[in-house]
């Protein structure tokens, strides 16, 4: 008995034993079984456009339309740090770690530049086509908020130097040259239906294409002078043609499931912060005195059935907020939010040839784009009564530039643009927000995010970036109607 | 006569257990009683023959008997026979055997430093007290029953120096986290490995949250696992209190590498060995215990009672309906004084009522020389001190535990436990849909009930204070904030947890000095999970279901052999050889559920959308050597050698491999020096060990993910998957190319000595433990396009002392007293992140690991400082800076703005350090007769809260600090008068200033509250760190044992014991929260370092208990 005891109790210390590598090794083990090693072209690419919608209507458009006081607020953070320009670079408004990832991970460069690379290995010069109007949107998006960001040294070093802004421009025109050589090409059969903008229409890229282009320019204008207007002139002519707005580069929601909706309209229903965020005094007071169309397309009513905006100095108690039963249209789940449009192209038109001293296509650009505000959201009865918005004429000059940017102040809503118009042209008026920061003017940028400064020795520490000669500003921006505080 | 007949009976009974094949010769039966030096018997005194290795139990009386086989029954023969029994010195006698019975009497003399105890060291390995070379915890099982507590990690509050335990809230089933000696790691859980009977038990939490990665307000997590989502959602419970605490008759707590190297690459932050219950040979022994407990919040939250909702001094004009949606108008309080004679409510108290638990449980133990047995069950049912149904804890055990020996020298066991634990929680913390957020912003003027009043015939509607006027359709309008009874009673949080753990045993001594130990262990659980909240739910109106289960599945195979060796009586030991493989299996699944298609059930089915489910698999195989050498020299030096080469899947395949070595020595220098009067004993000890922390599982796979990408705040992100099209991305997390365990190095030395005839003694323990190749997350570039990367890249230091006294100033027959008192303070030290400054460890807040700081620091933004803030930051219009403002000033003094107030520092820096500067307590027990009274303070000094609960009571205008408050007509102090406060005078920021507004009287009110310093909402954290220390009267316990005759005659039972403890009875702080002893993201935060944050945190409670427990 012993002896068969002995016997049993070595054999299970030696089965004990087979605990070689191989226990060690295998599936589960050495792999990770979660999550997969491959991605497609295909499903990056739809990643790509769920990221760069999200850069397009997160904290940082949400951010501008407060500064730029469209929007204002009644409570929490996003209110009280970026209404009255309480924030760093860890603000925990997300404003700052969270948007910079989004232009460079997950759904950003890193994602974009495979797409690109496997468009190239296919030879599918559609699809590269399409990738680069992304990255150029990407990286312009980026620079109007940082300014000079790391961009020629992405893939080369684990801590890319800041490309000046004018070079992240010039990178972006370069893209968008060659996007539209790729797109006019036309070879391969491009992502058809995983393009969720266009279906993989070429022609509609090239004319967004365009569009940005004239865009870019004009983020130079305010330094390069007519040079810059001439050539946003030369891109915009070639840019978004459709009044209808149907070609406009825009975002894509196709239904009320969580995580593909509208994020202005998430934010409203899901995040326990919409009721923070209302409507801003400055866009109320202008289309109420036009009695704009797009008005209930903006805002909800308030109590006393008008629209009103709030006011970061005098707070209004009731005022017009974001979130009702039914929505406006631009909170609405589905509601695609144009990024680069139809309205924007005519109004850059507008501007640069206001600029260049041809009013009369100054004016002609500025009526169709009032046009095509009137065509999309028809007059109603309220009340209180919406109208149509008269064509102008005998507007010249200054003036002119005035009811330009103010056009564009208003139809231009909810997009980052907004800050750049503000920075270039000082259009509209701003009073700046008591505050307890110091600022004298409306801040023109953000902080670089920790975490980015945290690994990266090219960025300054953040009380730098507030000194001079930044101040705030960002290259090119020359007229002090943003945050400068210099002696 | 009797003692005769008993023996004969012993006899016969022991010749008729013995195999017949055996039954060569006659045995001889070894007998006798066990008393201690003033002559009463000695129940449980264990006498053995470690020879033969035979042994028996003593029964109440005193008497044991040793039936010693025949063919091992040499008469003639001398052999070593021990007595030995917990408290008392162990003797060792030389009896020669004679035929039939051979009496043997001992005297036990008291031990109060339990020299000569048999203690576990680990994975099959045990020693004797003395021989130990590093500090030894071992925690009365006794001070665990009378804790009162269910949860056996919060029994081990104030037990031990440098064992700190923080409960993450006083709701039923709250976790506790437990720490040694400081944090390690950054994504190791930083809590000790815990071993119950040899097999490793899981103590994982995991939050319901998780499961919802589209709503999950906390931060990311590296390697997968569906984030932090601990900082929403309720309160979870750690796994290990799935043990029932009246199960335990033993915990050694091994503190660092230094006693814990055996368990090699989990084993870096210490094991806790837990030794279960088991049967003895003799009667049959019956124990029922009862108890009840009645708890209640330890302390209200402090709100203003004297302002109406509004704003800016104005009323909010509820009655016009102007507070029929979440107007921000009506949001908060800070109105228009409140008109003599308007009802007032308490919203700090409405919510609680006196909680109750009803703890009953029963004990079967007994057997004979060949076979014990151990059964027990217990339930314990906590109602929390939340009104309502839905705030309860309660938990079923059932365990089994059994030996016998087949043969002399071969024993098997079995130990098996059943937990059936069924909970359901209050939603809390960073959440609309919590109770404290809710409550605590409720104006003072607004009633909570009724909270769904009926608003048409038969139609019943959710109503709040920022939607005070619900009608027939407003189901699926937003409320802003829950009002805190619907929240309490229409919520569901539940999770039912079904658990079996235990292991088979078997015990072989195929030599006498040979004894070979194997134990196949296994822990399953399955957790299952389901939250649901109803329709008008703030955030979520149309109704959202969270559903999920968790399952951990671990199988451990332990086999040693332990050689013990004399070469003659100066010099012996053992050697010992084992192997362990290991491999646990975790599996997570679950799902979120949106719009309600009936109002319930809450199930996924019952939902018109599903978001992408978390699906998630962990599979760790580990296998492993170890080998242990002892050498006793002159029996007073003790030397051990051990060595474990650890193999784990999580190594990678280019290092599958690790060795972890251990030493230590310990010489009773007294048995040099002899004894004196005053120093009865002493020991000087030092050890060396490695442990180390595995890594995370699959850091150095590279994939492509589905997470959500960008997002505004919760709720908002998007899914790479869009209109049906399947969507990926890359991993922000780039994949490591190879990654080794965490090291922990720890060096301990230290001193025990007993004095004064035993009446009192101490221990003193220095250590310095570094950790190296510490995984990080390390930071990229984000615009690398990665965000982090594991790597071995850090280095930690935790050095600290641990002194512990105890006195026993009285100790006669029938009275005594006694005191113990413990210190401990540890130093963390971050030493290198490889590069990086910081990492951010926190799921909250932005606290860090950053080098030369301890690990956990807030690393935010404050207020401009003198000496503290650059010198560079401009502080006007005229481009003055910082530096000039500063000259001559004293470093800190706080920059004053012409304004009259201070100003944001545009510049991060520490703001907050969570961790205890020292932490200590005070034990002292008094018996009388069989009277008994005891009590425990546990002491933590320093340690700092960001109170971010009162940053936003501030900004709503609720808390107590508000009442005083400046009248504001706007944003601006230029809008409010009345209220001045001068920074830096009068108790307002006390401290030096500096600058333009310095001494200028400024109005505090809206402007300050609400604008400036609400740290949550503006993001300066500096007026809402608060000191975190404390002193808690932790246990107070009386009990009274009555084993009088006419208990037997009059119950059936040999005695009763009656005991009441108070729990948490006091707590001294200067903490103004709920308590100092909280955590938003319990166990789950604090495991990573990122303690001392406070968010809307439940309260904690304090308690009696009242018990009685029957013993036969």
């Amino acid at each position: 008995m012993r002896r068969q005891l002995t016997v049993a109790l070595v054999s299970l210390s030696l089965l004990g034993t087979v605990a070689c590598n191989d226990f060690l090794t295998g599936n589960k083990l050495s792999s990770n079984p979660n999550q997969p090693s491959q991605a497609s072209i295909s499903q990056l690419f739809v990643a790509v456009q769920a990221g760069q919608f999200a850069m397009q209507e997160g904290t940082v458009p949400m951010m501008i339309c407060m500064w730029a006081q469209q929007c204002g607020g009644t409570n929490g953070r996003f209110v009280e740090q970026a209404g009255r320009y309480v924030f760093g670079e860890s603000s925990n408004i997300g404003a700052n770690g969270g948007d910079w990832a989004l232009v460079y991970d997950a759904g950003g460069l890193v994602d974009i530049r495979q797409v690109k690379a496997d468009a190239t290995a296919a030879g599918d010069s559609t699809w590269l086509g399409i990738a680069k109007v992304w990255e150029a949107l990407a990286i312009g998006t980026a620079s109007d908020m940082w300014g000079a960001i790391p961009y020629s040294e992405v893939t080369t070093s684990a801590t890319p130097a800041l490309d000046p802004r004018f070079a992240v421009l010039d990178s972006a025109e370069s893209l968008l040259s060659q996007a539209i050589a790729e797109l006019t090409n036309a070879a391969g059969a491009g992502p058809g239906s995983v393009d969720l903008v266009f279906g993989g229409d070429r022609a509609k890229w090239i004319k967004a294409a365009w569009t940005l282009k004239a865009r870019y320019y004009l983020h130079t204008a305010e330094s390069l002078g007519a040079p810059a207007y001439t050539n946003a002139i030369t891109a915009a002519l070639q840019g978004i043609s459709d009044a209808t707005g149907g070609s406009d580069l825009a975002g894509f929601h196709s239904g009320s499931g969580a995580g593909e909706r509208n994020m202005w309209a998430a934010f409203q229903a899901s995040s326990s912060f919409g009721q923070d965020i209302v409507a801003g005094k400055p866009l109320v007071d202008i289309m109420n005195a036009r009695s704009d169309p797009r008005l209930p397309a903006y805002f909800c009513l308030n109590t006393a059935g008008a629209y009103v905006g709030q006011d970061f100095n005098v707070p209004v108690a009731d005022v017009s907020a974001f979130g009702c039963n039914p929505s406006p249209l631009r909170f609405e789940d589905t509601y695609s939010m144009p990024y680069v449009s139809y309205a924007e192209n005519e109004l850059i038109l507008a501007e640069a040839y206001n600029q260049t001293g041809d009013d009369v296509n100054g004016i002609l650009h500025l009526n169709n784009a009032r046009a095509y505000a009137n065509a999309t959201y028809p007059p109603t009865a309220g009340p209180p009564a919406t109208a149509a918005l008269p064509v102008l004429a005998g507007i010249v000059g200054a003036a002119l530039l005035d009811s330009i940017m103010i056009e564009k102040y208003v139809a231009m809503f909810q997009n980052i643009e907004t800050i750049n118009d503000y920075r270039r042209t000082c259009i509209p008026a701003l009073t700046v927000v008591t505050n307890n920061q110091g600022f004298a003017n409306v801040p023109g940028r953000l902080f670089y995010p920790l975490i980015e400064r945290n690994v990266n020795p090219n960025i300054p520490d953040p009380s730098a970036q507030l000194a001079p000669p930044s101040y705030f500003r960002n290259q090119g921006d020359v007229h002090a109607c943003t945050l400068d505080t210099s002696p | 006569m009797r003692t005769r007949l008993r023996q004969l009976l012993l006899v016969v009974f022991g010749l008729a257990l013995w195999p017949r094949w055996a039954a060569a010769q006659e045995p001889i039966t070894l007998s006798g009683r066990v008393t201690t030096e003033a002559g009463a018997p000695l129940g449980y005194a264990e006498v053995v023959v470690s020879s033969l290795g035979l042994g028996a139990v003593t029964r109440d009386d005193g008497r044991y008997a040793i039936v010693i086989p025949g063919a091992r029954a040499v008469v003639g023969q001398t052999i070593a026979v021990t007595a030995r029994r917990l408290g008392y010195k162990a003797i060792t006698a030389q009896v020669t055997l004679a035929p039939g019975i051979v009496e043997h009497d001992f005297t036990l003399a008291f031990n109060p430093l339990q020299l000569g105890e048999v203690v576990v060291t680990g994975a099959g390995t045990t020693t004797q007290t003395e021989k130990l070379g590093s500090v030894r915890n071992r925690v009365d099982p006794d001070l665990i029953s009378r804790s009162g507590e269910s949860n056996v990690v919060q029994t081990l509050a104030g037990k031990a120096p440098n064992v700190t335990v923080v409960q993450q809230s006083g709701d039923p089933g709250a976790s506790s986290f437990i720490n040694i000696r400081g944090v390690n790691s950054i994504l190791g859980s930083n809590q000790p490995l815990i071993v119950v009977d040899g097999v490793p038990l899981d103590n994982s939490a995991f939050s319901t949250s998780n499961f919802n990665r589209l709503d999950d307000a906390g931060g990311t997590s590296i390697g997968g696992g569906g984030g932090f989502g601990q900082t929403e959602g309720t309160v979870v419970t750690n796994r290990a209190a799935d043990l029932n605490p009246q199960d335990i008759e033993s915990v050694e707590i091994l503190k660092g590498p230094a006693a814990s190297a055996i368990y090699g690459s989990v084993a870096a932050s210490g094991v806790i060995l837990i030794t279960t219950k088991s049967g003895r040979a003799g009667p049959t022994r019956f124990t029922f215990r009862s108890s009840t407990s009645f708890n209640d919040i330890n302390h209200q939250y402090p709100l203003q009672t004297a302002w109406s909702q509004g704003d800016f001094g104005v009323h909010a004009d509820t009655a016009g309906g102007q507070c029929d949606a979440p107007n921000g108008f009506c949001r908060r309080s800070w109105g228009a004084a409140i008109p003599a004679g308007t009802p007032i409510y308490d919203h700090s108290s409405e919510l609680y009522r006196v909680g109750h638990t009803v703890d009953n449980g029963f004990s079967v133990s007994g057997g004979n020389d060949r076979t014990t047995f151990y059964l027990s069950g217990g339930n314990v049912r906590d109602q929390g001190v939340f009104v309502g149904p839905n705030n309860f804890y309660s938990r079923t055990t059932v365990r089994a535990k059994a030996t016998h020996s087949i043969i002399d020298n071969l024993k098997l066991g079995a130990d098996l436990s059943f937990a059936d634990t069924r909970a359901k929680y209050i939603q809390r913390g960073n959440n609309v849909n919590g109770v404290q957020l809710g409550a605590l912003r409720t104006p003072p003027e607004f009633s909570n009930h009724p909270y769904l009043p009926e608003v048409a015939p038969g139609v019943f509607q959710h109503r709040s204070y920022l939607y005070q006027h619900p009608g027939a359709t407003s189901a699926l309008d937003d409320r802003g904030f829950d009002n805190p009874f619907f929240v309490i009673f229409e919520d569901l949080n539940q999770s039912n947890v079904g658990r079996v753990f235990g292991n088979v045993n078997a015990e072989y001594l195929p030599l006498p000095w040979l004894r070979i130990n194997y134990t196949l262990g296994a822990d399953y659980s399955a957790d299952e999970r389901l939250e649901g909240l109803p329709v008008s739910s703030s955030s979520f109106t149309d109704g959202r279901v969270v559903e999920g289960k968790i399952v951990n599945y671990q199988i451990d195979h332990n086999l040693t052999a332990t050689a013990n060796f004399t070469v003659n009586q100066n010099l012996g030991g053992t050697f010992t050889l084992g192997q362990n493989l290991d491999t646990r299996n975790n599996r997570q699944l679950g799902g979120v559920g949106r719009t309600l298609i009936a109002p319930v059930p809450f199930r996924l089915s019952n939902t018109v959308t599903r978001d992408l489910p978390l699906d998630n698999e962990t599979v760790i195989h580990d296998a492993s050597w170890f080998g242990q050498a002892t050498i006793d020299f002159r029996d007073q030096l003790h030397l051990t050698g051990a060595l474990r080469n650890d193999g784990s899947s999580t190594f990678g395949r280019t290092n599958l491999r690790s060795w972890f070595p251990k030493g230590s020595v310990a010489w009773e220098f007294t048995k040099a020096t002899g004894q004196t009067s005053w120093l009865t004993y002493g020991k000087l000890r030092a050890a060396y060990g490695e442990a180390g922390v595995e890594p995370v599982p699959y850091l150095t796979s590279q994939n492509y993910v589905s997470d959500i990408v960008g997002g505004i705040a919760q709720g908002t992100g998007n899914t790479p998957t869009q209109n049906g099209i399947g969507g990926l991305t890359s991993s922000t997390v780039k994949a490591a190319a190879v990654l080794r365990p965490e090291r922990t190095k720890e060096l301990e030395a230290g001193i025990d000595i007993g004095f004064l005839r035993d009446r009192g003694d101490a221990s003193i323990t220095w250590y310095t433990k570094k950790s190296v190749d510490v995984i990080l997350p390390q930071p990229l570039a984000p615009s690398t396009g990665y965000l982090s990367q594991g790597a071995n890249a850090a280095d930690i230091r935790n050095r600290g002392w641990e002194v512990s006294l105890n006195f026993r100033p009285v100790q006669e027959g029938d009275y005594g007293w006694d005191v113990g008192l413990q210190w401990a303070k540890n130093r963390n030290t971050v030493l290198s992140l490889g590069g990086e400054d910081f990492i951010s460890i926190g799921d909250f807040n932005n606290q860090v690991a950053m080098v030369g700081k301890p690990i956990g620091v807030y690393l935010g933004s404050g207020f401009l400082r003198c000496g503290v803030s650059s010198d560079a930051n401009v502080v006007d219009g005229a481009g003055t800076t910082l530096g000039q403002v500063c000259a001559g000033q004293p470093s800190g003094a706080l920059f004053i703005a012409a304004d009259g107030f201070p100003q944001q520092d545009p510049d991060v820096r520490i703001i907050q350090d969570p961790n205890y500067n020292w932490t200590g307590s005070v034990r002292s027990s008094f018996r009388f007769r069989r009277f008994q009274i005891a009590g425990l303070l546990d002491i933590r000094h320093g340690g700092q809260i960001w109170n971010g609960t009162r940053g936003a009571l501030w900004s709503y205008g609720t808390h107590k600090d508000t009442e005083q408050r400046a009248t504001c007509t706007g944003p601006n102090s230029t809008d409010c008068t009345g209220n001045d406060k001068t920074f830096g005078q009068g108790g307002w920021f006390d401290g030096p200033v500096a600058g333009p507004g310095a001494g200028t009287a400024v109005p505090i009110g809206e402007n300050w509250y609400k604008f400036i310093a609400a740290c949550p909402f503006i993001g300066i954290d500096e007026p809402c760190i608060e000191d975190g220390g404390f002193v808690k009267l932790r246990e107070v316990s009386v009990g009274f044992t009555v084993d009088a005759p006419w208990v037997q005659r009059t119950i059936g039972f040999s005695s009763f014991e009656l005991r009441v403890t108070g729990r948490n009875l006091k707590t001294w702080t200067n903490y103004t929260g709920y308590d100092p002893e909280t955590n938003l993201g319990g166990a789950i935060s604090s495991a990573a370092g990122a303690g001392g944050v406070d968010y809307f945190n439940n309260p904690q409670t304090r308690s009696f208990t009242f018990s009685v427990t029957l013993n036969h």
